[in-house]
């Protein structure tokens, strides 16, 4: 065996140019990888925090001329917390002076 | 050279499949090959020598067709059974001498007798090739001669029964093949062991017992030698 960690050992110290320059491309893939995943999990867990502190919804639909008890049906699905039903309408606003 | 057969062909069988090609390189092949004896197998390019030592050396198997060592048939023989026949039976002394240039000459040979139960001592070896005094030199320091004669002591390290060299001094001048040859006829005659040697070179069938000549993959003659020259008296 001490023959073959000779020839290891040379080997690595001949092609030390090649060795190198693969350590570096695998170090710099290592610390993309790692540098992406943390960012990942960071937004990720900004985006979920930031929904929790403002009670943001996780979906919204848009809906035509839905009655209320759209809203009750809604909320007896199975994974949903809760439903909040609200009418939207485009409204003109007269500034004073304008 | 005694009458005791080491190893026995028996209609041995050779085909590649290139493509849609069939190439047939050993056709119906027999052939007994005596212990301790020195065996020249002669023919051109192509003739299937190269195809019958592998065989003989359990590094490729016949595609049809026996070869037996004493009991043992390598045709039939796993891979568990062909690499103990390679290491512990069979040295090998190839063309273009198959060193590892990470290693020196003597570390080499110690890798070859690190593989079998009481090998010959790396140094008295290397030192009867006449390389006592080159064995930290790496393969890209020595001649090709030299490369040779350490990848002879590699062989013989391990006390093989068999000795298989191809073109052994097809890479090498005159004077340095007629050394290889000196050392491999030494190799035959003072330990035993018997040699092969294929080769184009017909001049070296002179010191062998016997001669076989290949032609188109198969065995056309077989010549006795009755008084084989040494390596010393071959002209070429």
């Amino acid at each position: 065996m001490g023959v073959l960690l000779n020839k290891l050992r040379r080997t690595l110290w001949n092609t030390r140019g090649q060795v190198m320059a693969v350590a570096a491309v695998v170090a710099v893939g290592i610390t993309v990888y790692i540098a992406m995943t943390t960012t990942y999990n960071n937004l990720t867990h900004s985006r979920d925090d930031f929904y929790r502190v403002n009670n943001f919804a996780g979906y919204f639909f848009v809906v035509v001329r839905a009655p209320e008890q759209v809203v009750r049906k809604v909320e007896t699905l199975s994974g949903v917390a809760e439903v909040n039903g609200r009418i939207q309408k485009d409204v003109p606003i007269f500034k004073e002076g304008s | 050279m005694n009458e005791n057969i080491l190893m026995k062909l028996e209609r041995v069988t050779k085909t590649y499949q290139m493509g849609e090609v069939r190439v047939e390189a050993l056709k119906e092949t027999s052939l007994d090959i005596y212990e301790g004896e020195l065996l020249v197998i002669l023919g051109p390019s192509g003739s299937g020598k190269s195809t019958l030592l592998n065989i003989v050396g359990g590094m490729d198997l016949p595609t049809t067709g026996s070869v037996y060592y004493r009991e043992m048939d390598l045709a039939q023989a796993g891979d568990a059974q062909l690499t103990r026949y390679r290491r512990n039976e069979v040295g090998f002394v190839f063309q273009y001498y198959n060193l590892i240039p990470d290693l020196t000459a003597r570390e080499n040979v110690e890798l070859a007798a690190g593989l079998v139960d009481g090998p010959l001592s790396t140094d008295s070896v290397l030192a009867a090739v006449g390389l006592g005094d080159r064995m930290g030199h790496f393969p890209s320091q020595l001649s090709g001669g030299e490369q040779q004669r350490v990848s002879i002591a590699r062989a013989m390290v391990k006390k093989p029964r068999l000795l298989l060299c191809d073109e052994p001094t097809g890479a090498l001048d005159n004077l340095t093949g007629r050394m290889i040859l000196g050392l491999l006829e030494a190799a035959n005659r003072e330990q035993g062991c018997t040699v092969v040697i294929v080769t184009h070179n017909t001049s070296i069938s002179d010191m062998a017992h016997r001669v076989v000549r290949m032609s188109s993959g198969a065995a056309a003659e077989i010549i006795v030698n009755s008084e084989p020259l040494s390596p010393e008296r071959i002209e070429w």
